[in-house]
């Protein structure tokens, strides 16, 4: 492959075979193999000669380090950026009242650190 | 890490596959395109193929000279996975050697952590050998470890990747529920009660029970002095996803009590 020698996922670079692919999160993974699954039983009598190996391994992967539930909420606080605690919660309500439980600290934390990366970006 | 890449690829549709109906055809081109994708398994530049998500557009086909078949171009997405130097990554142990232990992550099965590139761990040998450090964080079978790539290796013939990683840096080791198995009857208890509290949405005992029982005894982060705040949050994370494992439901609890 040219230019190996700069690949470096340390400093986000993944060479130019992925200049216009999308880095996906794991729960956005889970969910689209999930999907995937699911259509691929309703298609067949018999899912696991459907399914591949690598996909099998992968959904269970993604499964056990999938971070975030409901990476919409995620989204949402993405793209809004909100500064204070209770601007957070107006906004994604879920955070708060999912069974998850943040508490206030914890939400004042993930902000900081969402206006951290925006800093460095 | 996971990607969503656009592929160009090419779909031959044997000729007595064609019918004159045009929904047939692009029947065909769907099936003979998720077949192929199911085949391929993974290549060097891109990584495991897992999953065709949409198909952007179909060129057009081309007739060839021999058998007839009819060659179409189409553009896809779908999504890859692959490993790359310096990226971090989350894997679960599968196997421990006394040099090292063989990791899995993803489609990914062969990944190689030597005892060199562990400081401060040990191999306790046994019936299930284990490796130990000082601050009793423990990397044995089914142990989630937090690790770095060093350096990737494309194997042509079985068409798959490996990779050699390091606990060399911060932040890096076995992942917090690991002490679940060192204190294991303690760490019973503690989730037990830990879950009631969930349950009961005491949030602020559930949080000083964290701060002051459970750290002493798990700090999975070396040469760390002071606790960051979000490794607090990286508890309380693994606690729910734990329970959830578990299948202990508030429903569950609600009959226990």
């Amino acid at each position: 492959m040219s230019g190996e020698e700069e690949e470096n996922a340390a400093e986000l670079k993944i060479g130019d075979d992925f200049l216009k692919a999308k880095c996906l999160m794991n729960c956005e993974v889970s969910l689209i193999l999930e999907h995937k699954y699911e259509q691929l039983q309703q298609m067949s009598d018999d899912p696991m000669n459907q399914v591949s190996q690598v996909f099998e391994k992968s959904l269970q992967y993604v499964k056990r380090f999938s971070r975030y539930k409901n990476p919409d909420a995620l989204c949402v606080l993405g793209n809004l950026c909100p500064e204070t605690v209770e601007e957070a919660i107006a906004m994604v309500p879920s955070i708060k009242t999912k069974g998850r439980a943040h508490d206030d600290e914890a939400i004042d934390k993930m902000l900081n650190d969402l206006s951290l990366i925006k800093k460095f970006e | 890490m996971f990607l969503k890449v656009q592929l160009p690829w090419n779909v031959i549709i044997p000729a007595e596959n064609l019918d004159a109906k045009g929904l047939m055809l692009q029947r065909s081109i769907v099936v003979c395109l998720l077949d192929d994708f199911a085949k391929k398994r993974a290549t060097k530049d891109l990584g495991y193929y897992l999953a065709v998500s949409t198909l952007e557009s179909i060129g057009e086909g081309k007739v060839r000279q021999q058998t007839g078949d009819v060659l179409f171009p189409v553009v896809f997405s779908g999504i890859t996975f692959k490993i790359f130097r310096g990226e971090i990554l989350e894997g679960v142990v599968h196997k421990v050697l006394k040099h090292g232990v063989l990791l899995k992550c993803g489609p990914i099965e062969n990944i190689y952590l030597s005892s060199l590139k562990m400081p401060g761990y040990r191999y306790v040998p046994g019936e299930n050998p284990v490796f130990l450090n000082d601050k009793t964080s423990k990397i044995g079978k089914d142990v989630a470890v937090r690790f770095i790539v060093l350096g990737t290796k494309w194997l042509e013939a079985e068409r798959e990747f490996q990779a050699l990683v390091s606990l060399e840096g911060d932040y890096l080791g076995p992942l917090v529920d690991c002490f679940c198995s060192i204190v294991y009857p303690c760490a019973t208890l503690l989730l037990f009660v830990t879950v009631v509290l969930e349950f009961l949405q005491l949030q602020r005992l559930l949080d000083y029970m964290i701060s002051n029982l459970m750290f002493p005894s798990h700090v999975h982060i070396q040469d760390a002095t002071v606790l960051p705040q979000s490794s607090h949050v990286t508890v309380r994370r693994r606690i729910s996803d734990m329970t959830h494992e578990c299948g202990i439901t508030p429903q569950l609890i609600a009959l226990l009590l």
